[in-house]
């Protein structure tokens, strides 16, 4: 629940609200590093310094120049989604109509921004009520606006800044040894999605992994959610436009008491969704791979077809790229020299003068499964490489984690609903049971999941727990989703999914009672 | 009954008191809980009028007319005046034509509806 004043909870309550929101675009991307937030007795008047909200904590996109078109909302729609079933990234989007009956949205158009009507323009929403508003979202438009001549209107869709991480790629292959969740994301953030430490907070990770590659160009929001699923926590952007990683017991240590509580008297409607979302056979795989000492890693030994030959032409160099069994965090060197064993001919198969001492590794690119290997020959005639052996450190699989669990009552009565997640991240058999075993809890039921429609609460979160009275079940929920939707024609309202959640209590050593209830931590 | 005298797109006319209705036109979305209750969520209000004269000259019908043609050729609301109330807007002029009927010297009938430009929060 975001941190509101008491007047804003009261009026967000109340059976009649006067309605309020903003809208801020910065169509040139102007941008400001010196902005900061507005201080009494410092800022000027007028300044682009902004105000601080409860608990804000001050972003780069904060620092765009941004300009003011509230008047112009016909209506905004916005969706914050974890995906299910585990829960690991939190993704945002929204969709804001505004009145362009003078054009200014129309590209090229109107001559101060008309130019600038492109996609990826830096945008914040929020919304309230009585002349208050809080953030709901901060993001990018992502492509051109939708222009409606008829109703002389723009349609721009817009997706937070996780949404434009997610699919950029990794410049490298990367390799993590021995490194907790949230130090690889904090590597990745920097180097591969270009933020710095201060954007970011991040809880200490429980899980360590102990050998993590990823492969160049792999999308980062993709890698992101691997690790986060290992962790069994969530990554996401909040409403203010902080990002934030939760570790496994960010949520089982907050406060359980719910936040609001919703009944019929509050409620628009309830539904039960489809059980298409029920999940009661979890199958958990997972490769734990671990770094091993050196050791020859690859070895070629010659061979009879041509197309494989490492025929390195006289006084010239070749390039050859070769494939591990398993990935190698790093190749052994001999100080600037590389270490390898090599014999090289003058024929394929080994016979001919030995040209050994002129075949020479003049350098390597090392992609974590693969190498590239350039050879140069000093000799005066084609040399073949016949034995070729590289020694480096191995990630090998040290232990397969294979789990399983079924809720028979439930498939016996909704038939087999599997879930299968395959993430080589997870690094232990007891985590893989315990993670099993809540997806269970979770989803084996329909009346684990709600979808319920209600008088918008800006303020409600992705996380909190809400209590909903349906007039024959009370029973505690996890919001998961949120649909907002605001016009002057249908009002202020969401949907929310809610799902049930057993709420863990792990082991923790010197707290935890040997024989207690406590479960040892995934 | 007294007439109230007012301005419209620079044409003064007359009508009765009676005749003359404001209609406040609150922008609200209401839902009903699924317990029956009322929720509205309210964003502002904007003012409406209705005028209404029996009969009008010619000559105020022709000068009302231009008016309504006049948003229409000049692409801008019309101003709105009425001292009496101490209003001061513009607005979207509509007029009934249905109902006129043309007696020779009056135009029976004439309603006009007018609309607020700009809402009041």
């Amino acid at each position: 629940m975001q941190v509101v004043s008491p007047e804003f909870d009261t009026a967000s309550k109340a059976s009649m609200r006067e309605l309020a929101w903003r809208c801020a675009i910065s169509f040139d991307k102007t941008f400001d590093p010196t902005v900061d937030f507005f201080t009494i007795g410092v800022s000027s008047i007028g300044s682009d310094d902004i105000i601080a909200g409860e608990g804000s904590v001050l972003q780069e996109w904060d620092k765009y120049l941004y300009t003011d078109y509230s008047d112009r909302i016909i209506s905004i729609e916005y969706n914050r989604e974890q995906d299910q079933p585990t829960g690991s990234l939190v993704m945002a989007t929204a969709d804001i109509v505004l009145d362009n009956t003078d054009d200014l949205f129309t590209p090229n158009s109107d001559p101060v921004i008309g130019s600038y009507i492109l996609p990826y323009r830096p945008i914040r929403i929020s919304l309230g009520f009585n002349n208050t508003t809080i953030p709901i979202f901060v993001g990018l438009t992502e492509g051109m606006p939708q222009i409606d001549e008829k109703s002389k209107t723009a349609k721009f869709h817009c997706i937070d800044f996780i949404g434009r991480l997610y699919n950029r790629p990794l410049t490298e292959a990367l390799v993590y040894v021995d490194m907790r969740s949230d130090e690889i994301i904090d590597d990745l953030l920097q180097n591969q999605g270009g933020l710095v430490p201060s954007q970011y907070t991040l809880d200490t990770g429980m899980n360590i992994i102990k050998a993590a590659f990823f492969e160049k160009n792999a999308n980062l929001g993709p890698v992101i959610r691997e690790i986060c699923e290992a962790e069994a926590g969530s990554f996401f952007m909040d409403e203010a436009g902080e990002i934030r990683f939760w570790n496994r017991q960010y949520l089982p240590t907050q406060s359980q008491v719910p936040v609001y509580w919703f009944n019929k008297n509050n409620t628009y409607e309830i539904e039960v969704p489809k059980e298409d979302l029920i999940v009661n056979a979890v199958t958990i795989n997972a490769d734990v791979r671990e770094v091993q000492g050196t050791q020859s890693v690859l070895k070629f030994t010659g061979s009879t077809d041509p197309n494989e030959w490492i025929a390195v032409p006289a006084g010239g160099t070749l390039e050859k790229f070769f494939d591990f069994t398993d990935p190698v965090t790093d190749v052994e060197t001999d100080g600037s020299a590389f270490n390898y064993n090599r014999v090289a001919n003058s024929q394929a198969d080994g016979s001919g003068t030995n040209l050994t001492s002129s075949v020479t590794v003049s350098s390597y690119s090392l992609f974590t499964t693969a190498i590239k290997v350039t050879f140069s020959n000093a000799s005066g005639s084609i040399a073949y490489v016949t034995d070729f052996e590289i020694f480096g450190t191995p990630a090998k699989i040290t232990k397969k984690i294979r789990s399983k669990y079924i809720d028979q009552t439930s498939v016996d009565d909704y038939e087999e609903r599997p879930l299968t997640i395959t993430n080589n991240f997870i690094q232990s058999t007891s985590f893989a049971n315990s993670y099993a075993q809540i997806i269970l809890n979770d989803r084996a039921e329909l009346g684990d999941i709600r979808r319920i429609k209600v008088p918008a609460l800006p303020q409600l979160q992705i996380g909190d727990i809400v209590t909903l009275d349906d007039g024959s079940l009370s029973a505690n929920y996890f919001v998961t989703k949120i649909t907002g939707s605001m016009s002057k024609t249908d009002g202020f309202y969401q949907w929310l999914t809610l799902i049930k959640r057993e709420i863990q209590t792990y082991f923790t050593i010197g707290i935890s009672d040997i024989g207690g209830d406590d479960v040892i931590a995934p | 009954m007294s007439n109230i005298t007012f301005e419209l797109g620079g044409v003064t006319l007359n009508a009765r008191a009676t005749e003359f209705k404001e209609l406040p036109q609150p922008i609200v979305a209401d839902n009903i809980t699924l317990q029956g209750h009322l929720r509205t969520d309210y964003t502002a209000y904007r003012r409406q009028w209705v005028i209404s004269w029996h009969h009008l000259s010619e000559s105020d019908y022709n000068a009302l007319r231009a008016v309504w043609e006049a948003q229409f050729s000049t692409g801008m609301y019309q101003t709105f005046e009425v001292p009496y109330y101490s209003i001061a807007t513009t607005v979207r002029v509509d007029i009934n034509e249905k109902d006129i009927q043309f007696d020779g010297c009056n135009i029976m009938g004439v309603t006009i509806t007018l609309r607020e430009e700009l809402s009041i929060s």
